[in-house]
């Protein structure tokens, strides 16, 4: 799974970061340190629901920390202006697990919407490659319905679509197989293996046993999300 | 912008509690206070959204695809609307002017009354109360659902700038939309009156002198007054259903709660807005 040692490059650092789960102050404080290189893939097993957002948002730099730094491609969020933060989120994609989509725009447009909002890449480029990640991830077309006509399982691989679409440094994964286990398991492992292979960083989120117990998954760190910390599990 | 989401002002109106004169006081300083934050709040918004709306970075295509649309929405699916809405103003008020002056053998008087009353005054106001009912409030129950349901915290997560992605051309297209829909009104309006003031031959002149007098009506200031007051009217308009539609907690019931807090914040501000351009110009 890793690349070479030579070509990998720190994707996202957690430098002695504290995150409090409520923003306003209060709630518990997570710790964590961390750091993926191009090519890895973490697992997270998450301990409460609400974990997978905070961190998920924490790696976009809209979490802000009580201590400690997130850099992301060697910047830190933190001292972003806020131009070049959202330059630099148009490089992560993300599988949401909450409000996934723009209900008045069709599945494609909420698909292709941050690709055509952050690059200059050509409409019928950018349909081309979600055609072909429509293919691998089980769908007949492009799912060009509106989210609330479509069902579950499709919306989640629309959702997986979106987020490998463009080549992004970082992907986020909260819950991916949910409503489609396990049939989506296995394009999901190659697009991530093909994502790593190319120096990208992979954060798959779960809460579900079955995902933190498969054996398919090249992970390259197992972690354990609890109500203190981010914990590193040998296997 | 997700700061200016988040703030939220106390704007209950004052209640006189049990310390009575001094609470009561106190209340009413508080709740002045607020409007007054809530004014500068408002005015560092629009400020805002003037200075991103002049960067030619804040255009990219997704932004100009949204313009366009809102565009569509909120001028072209009004058109038809505004154009009965004309019809039967004209019908009313032009007919009446053109009937009442020519009965006091005043008809010269036809063409300033007119720019007066139509292009000055009931054009703009009842485009702008059309445009509140028909899109301010679509507006903000699209934000507001959208903010309820986690999409503006979607698009912050996808480098998409909700206020760029979302105000802006919205903002732009209700200004644009107002300025097209105030001519087209005033038009329909003329032509219908025109048309109705012939078929019942209470017109002593001909269209070509009714044309010529109206428009040597239309100094600087009325054509002016046309441009700022829709333009003014529709960002503001926009704006307040934006920020009110943003600023909802958390539930579907602050939602109702603020469309008719929303619409009547509008309604008040185009009276505002209409009302001091007039003294003004």
């Amino acid at each position: 799974m890793r690349t070479d040692i030579a070509e990998r490059r720190s994707i996202l650092r957690f430098d002695k970061v504290k995150l409090v789960t409520e923003q306003g102050g209060g709630g518990e404080t997570l710790d964590f340190e961390l750091e993926l290189f191009g090519g890895d893939l973490a697992l997270i097993n998450l301990e409460r629901p609400r974990f997978g957002s905070i961190l998920a948002d924490a790696c976009c730099g809209l979490h802000q920390t009580a201590a400690g730094s997130v850099f992301f491609l060697g910047k830190n969020w933190a001292t972003l202006p806020s131009d070049t933060a959202n330059a630099l989120r148009g490089r992560i994609g993300r599988v949401f697990n909450l409000g996934n989509w723009i209900n008045r725009m069709t599945l494609l447009e909420n698909i292709l919407l941050p690709q055509l909002h952050h690059t200059r890449r050509q409409y019928s480029e950018l349909r081309d490659e979600a055609a072909q990640l429509a293919e691998d991830f089980g769908l007949p077309g492009l799912p060009t319905g509106y989210p609330d006509d479509v069902i579950r399982a499709d919306h989640q691989r629309a959702a997986c679509i979106r987020a490998f679409l463009g080549q992004p440094s970082l992907i986020l994964l909260e819950e991916p197989t949910l409503g489609v286990y396990p049939e989506i398991l296995p394009p999901l492992i190659n697009a991530i293996r093909n994502a790593c292979e190319r120096g990208a960083a992979v954060i798959w989120l779960t809460l579900e046993d079955q995902v933190w117990n498969e054996s398919l998954l090249p992970a390259t760190y197992r972690f354990r999300l609890t109500a203190r910390k981010l914990m590193e599990v040998m296997r | 912008m997700t700061e200016s989401r988040e703030m939220t002002i106390d704007r209950k109106p004052p209640v006189v509690g049990e310390e009575g004169a001094v609470g009561f006081a106190g209340a009413v300083g508080k709740w002045v206070i607020a409007q007054i934050l809530g004014l500068i709040q408002f005015a560092a918004i629009a400020a805002a959204v003037v200075r991103q709306g002049l960067r030619p970075l804040t255009w990219r295509r997704t932004v100009r695809a949204e313009f366009m649309e809102q565009c569509h929405q909120i001028g072209v699916r009004a058109l038809p609307f505004i154009l009965i809405a004309g019809c039967i103003v004209g019908l009313g008020i032009v007919y009446q002017a053109i009937y009442w002056l020519r009965l006091f053998g005043q008809t010269e008087f036809t063409g300033p009354i007119l720019v007066l009353i139509l292009v000055r005054e009931i054009a703009p106001l009842f485009v702008a109360l059309i445009v509140i009912g028909r899109s301010g409030s679509v507006i903000l129950m699209e934000l507001g659902n959208m903010r309820i349901h986690g999409q503006l915290r979607m698009l912050d997560a996808q480098g998409i700038d909700p206020f760029l992605f979302l105000v802006i051309p919205r903002a732009a297209a209700v200004a644009v939309c107002m300025f097209s829909l105030t001519i087209a009104f005033i038009l329909v309006a003329l032509i219908s009156g025109i048309i109705a003031g012939n078929v019942l031959g209470s017109m002593e002149f001909t269209l070509y002198d009714f044309v010529f007098s109206f428009l040597a009506e239309m100094s600087l200031a009325e054509f002016a007054i046309i441009h700022l007051k829709s333009v003014l009217i529709g960002i503001v308009v926009a704006l307040i259903s934006s920020i009110t539609g943003f600023s909802i907690a958390g539930s579907r019931t602050d939602l109702l709660v603020a469309l008719p807090r929303g619409i009547t914040k509008s309604v008040l501000a185009t009276l505002f807005i209409s009302s001091m351009l007039t003294l003004l110009l």
